[in-house]
């Protein structure tokens, strides 16, 4: 028989043994579960990146507050979920990637690539009347123009310092303006009325006229600010996933700063020296005073629906800098009460002007300008289609603006920025 | 002092001498086997490797196919057509050592962007 004694040894050291294994196991184990998940959350952030272009590509596929799941590569590898809706005048483009319990998402404000399109300086309707320019005007591009053309004109003591009137290719424009984006139009119209909707959280205003943040991520439900009166915003930071809208009037003063916040009501006012990043959608009228910086991408726009006793009326009054897209659209032509977009002596437009009515330019347009009349008002007459020490130049505008697609159907959308 | 200091016998040292090499060798072969299934420090140069391809790609716009041989590892870049429209491609960059894929990415790019 033999004696086991020395087998208590050998468990012992079995033990040993077989701990200092497991340990080593456990610390490989674990090295590649890390290592893994890292390549994992890498791939997830390439998958949806790929969404993000894919979606840029087939946007028009893609339906509008809904999500649709794409195979990226048709082998059922790398699917990713696809989201639209609107922002304002943009689009939100969103793409999410999942692996286990792991999700990755990311959003993008995302507009149409307008220099795709013509690039037109000036589009002044065929009324009839020529363009006639006076001053330091300078019109830099190409311009579709009435019939009757351009000329130099001589009024209020100045006459036109210049070599050539227009610094590009003269064409001739139809009796009316190319028709604006319908659908634009419509969805914003839509906006304008508190509607419940399961993508949006509905609140009173009054809820938060006491708090000074209010910001709201792109990857939670939209926001929306509801008052039936006028809101008056001061000393508030807005930011992010929040719309603000008003049966009555909103009032932003200087105090406040708003970063990608949409704004509805009949009637805007941004008091002196509001700066942001907004966009700004009215019934009636849209009042923005001296020195306000609307930084890209804004929008100013005004939404004219029914008649109304007076003008519809978009002011930009002196020395403001607005980059992005200006547009008014009346649905109802009111000859005694036209609607008119107002620009200020020292006033700069960067991006896209639209008047489906009047136009009074005094400051200066760098990108293009679409009117059915221009307006002239000096302090002892009014002149039809005459414009006085204006600058249009479409060369200037930069080719990575992205804006809206106003009058043209553009099929390439590109990322204005990276929200989420 | 008349102490007996009590021995194994060496038969018994012997059979537990063989417990514990078995043992080890089995606890040895387990933890090689464990080691080689995930990441090796080869799979791990070839991610980098892969990875390093993919940023100088986009930060010098170089959407070409490429061929590049480092530490003894060949980085294939590939741009394939993607379905459907041209605007799109799909940038493809495998690490392959010894006729074995180590790595792979694949991703969509949009070629008018960039």
């Amino acid at each position: 028989m033999i004696r086991a004694g020395a087998l208590i040894y050998a468990l012992f050291l079995i033990l040993v043994i077989s701990i200092i294994s497991s340990s080593f196991i456990l610390i490989n184990y674990y090295n590649s579960a890390l290592v893994l998940q890292s390549l994992k959350k890498e791939q997830l952030y390439r998958e949806v990146n790929s969404g993000i272009n894919y979606g840029l590509s087939f946007h028009q596929e893609i339906p509008i507050n809904d999500k649709i799941e794409v195979d990226l590569y048709l082998d059922e590898k790398s699917k990713v979920l696809i989201g639209k809706k609107h922002w304002g005048a943009f689009y939100i483009l969103s793409s999410e990637a999942t692996w286990k319990n792991k999700t990755v998402s990311k959003s993008v404000l995302i507009g149409a690539n307008i220099n795709e399109g013509e690039r037109i300086a000036l589009y002044l309707a065929d009324q009839n009347k020529p363009l006639s320019l006076t001053g330091k005007t300078q019109i830099t591009g190409n311009c579709y123009l009435p019939k009757s053309g351009v000329k130099r004109a001589y009024i209020e003591g100045k006459s036109f310092v210049g070599n050539k009137l227009i610094n590009g290719i003269k064409l001739n424009s139809n009796k009316t303006l190319p028709a604006i984006n319908a659908e634009l139009i419509a969805e914003n119209q839509k906006n304008f009325t508190p509607n419940e909707s399961l993508t949006d959280s509905l609140m009173d205003f009054e809820l938060f006229e006491e708090q000074d943040t209010i910001v709201n991520s792109f990857s939670n439900k939209t926001l929306v600010l509801y008052s039936p009166s006028i809101i008056e915003l001061s000393n508030k930071v807005i930011a992010g996933n929040v719309i603000i809208k008003s049966d009555k009037g909103i009032v932003v003063n200087a105090s406040t700063q708003l970063s990608n916040t949409i704004l509805y009501a009949k009637g805007i006012v941004l008091n002196e020296n509001v700066e942001g990043n907004m966009q700004l959608f009215a019934k009636d009228s849209i009042l923005i005073a001296d020195n306000c910086q609307l930084n890209y991408p804004s929008v100013v726009a005004l939404l004219g629906k029914g008649n109304t006793a007076f003008s519809r009326r978009i002011i930009c009054e002196e020395g403001i800098t607005i980059k992005g897209v200006v547009f008014l659209y009346n649905e109802n032509f009111d000859r005694k009460n036209q609607a008119i977009v107002a620009v200020g002596k020292g006033t700069k437009i960067t991006g896209q002007v639209y008047s489906s009515e009047l136009l009074e330019l005094k400051g200066e347009i760098v990108g293009g300008a679409y009117c059915q009349k221009i307006l002239l008002k000096t302090p002892s007459s009014v002149y039809e289609n005459h414009l006085m020490d204006a600058v249009i130049n479409r060369d200037e505008l930069s080719d990575s603006f992205v804006g809206v697609p106003l009058t043209e159907t553009i099929k390439n959308q590109r990322i204005i920025k990276w929200i989420n | 002092m008349n102490t007996k200091i009590k021995a194994f016998s060496i038969i018994e040292s012997m059979v537990a001498l063989v417990i514990v090499v078995l043992m080890f060798s089995l606890s040895a072969m387990v933890f090689a086997n464990v080691a080689s299934t995930g990441s090796t420090r080869e799979k791990q140069d070839a991610y980098m490797l892969v990875k390093l391809m993919r940023n100088e790609t986009f930060k010098n716009q170089r959407f070409i196919d490429e061929v590049v041989v480092l530490k003894n590892i060949t980085i294939e870049k590939t741009l394939l057509d993607y379905q459907r429209t041209d605007n799109l491609k799909i940038l493809q960059i495998k690490a392959i050592k010894n006729e074995k894929q180590l790595f792979e990415t694949k991703e969509i790019i949009s070629v008018a962007q960039e």
